[in-house]
């Protein structure tokens, strides 16, 4: 059994299947289904697609009567109302609405007022949620699946795989890693991650055999003005970018729960972000705004030293 | 307070703010795991098939206590308690290479108490039960070794064990096989199992009756085929037969034969079926699961029963389970039993134990589970109690005599599983 390769484009990410596959024909068939199920949740989710779902949902807002969701999109909305819980409510599906304020091509701030003119579309605690049942009752309210389709997608890829009978595999979407199973001979799978100043290079390297992981950093789409960064993963409470980490990495049971702790430490940000990671007990590796590493994850000798008022933290073991 | 107490106290309080905040912290993992779970496809092997998730150890500890016999259903003078048990389960399963995982199965049991010997008739024509006269203590051990290698579409497993008593030997032996097919939506499974027992009864110089050494033979196959009906949906059958052969008579019991106890005596060939099917259901919208099993057994001493059970599986917050189920089982009598004889048989069999007696049983359970996560290990809890009553008159068919020494009884159970 070999390893087989294949890149491609999806959710606006490159993406990479490597798979160990009897033949190629198997790889075939198996990349093909992959790529299928990526492209039925693209349509989906998608809110540059006029005629998905998404889109649909959200020109349902400000309609009274709401709209009937299926069981797929219940369960991830379920799941986005869990994180917005567990986050004190700064994992937010609704807050992509303030992108409209946050033009990160155009290198200008927004002008003054133009946040708090959105902020009334903004918060989880104003939609109305009744499975199946989704009611946006102001129009021009957004749900956004971006922050956490890809992850969950990546999830459902190796579920498939498996399903098609593939015991060993990665799937890369963009960064959103899940493993379908180690290598043949049982050794796990090297994940490389990014520098956040030198996204090409690797600063550390995770092993992965199940589960997933995901990073949430400030250098995927940023806007620089007068020298400060603007990170894209903006705060629902505040309407501004995130400052403090420059990107967070976890590892876990899913994708999904990666990429949400890894959101959700970033939103958290330097002071609280780090110690919430710790607690959750998920392994991690964080990058602060000073390029200086820690968590777990973090290589040991390029581990930031422990202040010396303060005793290094118990970091929980990996795995 | 002194200054050192204090700041004991301080650290003691920051510690246990700690502690709070960080078990928080897990049930909000344990929160967003079990809303992952709820999404379609990602409640599948996602590690399950990963090596680490198959390193496992389960403890359980059960206690079994047979009810009292009334009074009115034992002969003067004869003990009235019965059998009490204590027993130690202990499993540990981990893989040894990429695909092939072997498990140790420790059984421990302590058994005290009486146990019926005989009937007679009592003074008012109905039978009364005598109790076997000293209370016996013993101890069981049994090991059980599996292996089990997975291949992409199936699992073939091995086993071997041993089970020691004082008066009891007995070694065994399984093959299993297990199949999936139509995308894992049928699963095909079949095992072949025998045991070789040696019963070497204590006491026989004080009890003449019963045999010094005697042997058996048991041979079991399967063949069961489960089904997903629906998204929600799956049912499984399973039709086992079972073929005893040598001495399977019980060494500790008599029967009353035109006046005079006899050892018990059946035939020492013994085919037994089984069949049962299964059937579950999942409402999601209630986070529950409805289970309904039926098993019809036959055999060629023409024991004819029937079993059902229904269970509901409720999972309530994020990490709590509660099972209540319900069982309900009629046998009618075998060939030669009876619960004593005014005539001799021409076939020299005899027995009257009251598990070849018609009789009916009804019985409840309740099981708690909880999931938890500590020391950086996922835990499982669980406790249960289940009461169990047996009477001639719960039987389907009419019981003229009713066996006295049916059997009621409570059954304590509580586990801890973890996987690694």
């Amino acid at each position: 059994m070999q390893a087989r390769k294949l890149g491609f484009k999806a959710m606006g990410s490159p993406c990479e299947l490597h798979l160990h596959a009897e033949s190629q024909a198997g790889f075939e068939r198996v990349a093909e289904a992959a790529c299928a199920e990526l492209a039925r949740l693209e349509r989906k989710y998608s809110r540059y697609l006029d005629d998905s779902l998404a889109s649909r949902i959200n020109a349902s807002a400000g309609d009274p009567n709401g709209i009937e969701l299926d069981e797929e999109t219940a369960s991830l909305l379920d799941y986005a109302g869990l994180a917005w819980e567990q986050s004190g409510g700064l994992f937010d599906i609704t807050s992509g609405v303030l992108r409209r304020a946050w033009d990160f091509r155009s290198g200008r701030l927004p002008a003054p007022g133009e946040i708090d003119a959105l902020r009334p579309l903004v918060g989880w605690e104003k939609i109305r949620w009744r499975r199946p049942h989704l009611v946006l009752p102001h129009a021009g309210m957004q749900l956004d699946f971006g922050g956490y389709v890809k992850e969950y997608a990546a999830d459902r890829v190796a579920a498939l795989c498996r399903e098609l009978g593939l015991r060993h595999g990665l799937v890369d979407l963009g960064g959103d890693i899940a493993a379908i199973g180690p290598h043949p001979d049982g050794s796990p799978w090297r994940v490389g991650i990014r520098h956040p100043r030198a996204p090409d290079g690797a600063i550390a390297s995770v092993a992965l055999s199940a589960g997933g992981i995901a990073t949430s950093g400030d250098y995927e789409r940023c806007l620089v003005v007068d020298g400060k960064r603007y990170a894209h993963i903006l705060n629902p409470k505040t309407g501004w970018p995130v400052s403090g980490l420059a990107s967070v990495t976890v590892a876990a049971s899913h994708c999904l729960i990666a990429g949400t702790a890894s959101t959700i430490a970033m939103l958290k940000g330097a002071c609280g972000g780090p110690a919430w990671l710790d607690r959750l007990g998920l392994p991690n590796l964080r990058i602060d705004a000073e390029g200086a590493l820690s968590g777990p994850l973090a290589p040991p000798l390029r581990r930031r030293p422990a202040p010396p008022h303060r005793s290094a933290p118990e970091a929980p073991a990996g795995g | 307070m002194t200054a050192a107490a204090r700041r004991h106290r301080r650290k003691a309080r920051s510690r246990a703010a700690r502690r709070l905040a960080q078990r928080r912290q897990r049930e909000s993992l344990a929160a967003l795991t079990a809303g992952a779970l709820a999404l379609p496809g990602l409640a599948g092997p996602a590690g399950a098939e990963g090596v680490s998730d198959r390193i496992g150890a389960d403890y359980n500890f059960s206690r079994y206590s047979e009810h009292k016999l009334p009074s009115s259903k034992v002969a003067v003078g004869s003990e009235r308690g019965r059998y009490d048990i204590d027993m130690h389960q202990f499993r540990f399963a981990m893989p040894i290479a990429d695909r092939f995982d072997v498990g140790l199965d420790v059984v421990h049991e302590t058994m005290s108490g009486a146990s019926p010997w005989y009937v007679i008739p009592g003074d008012d024509g109905k039978p009364v039960q005598v109790m076997t006269g000293a209370t016996i203590d013993d101890k069981r051990t049994d090991l059980l070794l599996e292996g089990k290698y997975y291949m992409d579409r199936a699992q073939a497993s091995a086993s071997g064990g041993v089970s020691f008593e004082k008066d009891y030997f007995a070694i065994n032996g399984g093959l299993g096989g297990q199949l999936e097919l139509n995308e894992k939506n049928t699963t095909l499974s079949s095992g072949l199992g025998v045991s070789i027992d040696s019963i070497d009864p204590v006491d026989t110089a004080e009890y003449p009756l019963r045999p010094d050494h005697e042997k058996k033979q048991t041979y079991s196959a399967f063949l069961g085929l489960s089904q997903v009906l629906r998204r929600n949906a799956a049912m499984q059958s399973t039709l086992t037969y079972q073929l005893g052969h040598g001495y399977l008579s019980d060494p500790y019991k008599q029967a009353l034969v035109v006046g005079e106890p006899l050892a018990d005596s059946r035939p020492d060939l013994r085919h037994q079926l089984a069949w049962l099917s299964r059937y579950r259901h999942h409402f999601s919208s209630m986070n529950a699961s409805f289970h309904a099993d039926y098993q019809f057994y036959w055999d060629d001493w023409n024991i004819t029963a029937h079993t059902f059970e229904l269970a509901w599986y409720q999972n309530l917050f994020e990490a709590f389970r509660l099972i209540p189920s319900v069982r309900y089982y009629s046998q009618g009598k075998a060939d030669f039993y009876a619960a004593y004889y005014d005539q001799a048989r021409a076939d020299g069999l005899y027995s009257s134990d009251y598990r070849l007696s018609p009789y009916g049983a009804i019985s409840w359970r309740i099981k708690a589970e909880t999931r938890f996560t500590t020391w950086q290990l996922d835990w499982l809890a669980s406790f249960s109690w289940e009461r169990y009553l047996s009477s001639g008159s719960y039987a389907m068919q009419k019981v003229s005599t009713p066996n006295p020494g049916l059997v009621n009884f409570d059954l304590f159970s509580v586990g801890l599983t973890t996987r690694f």
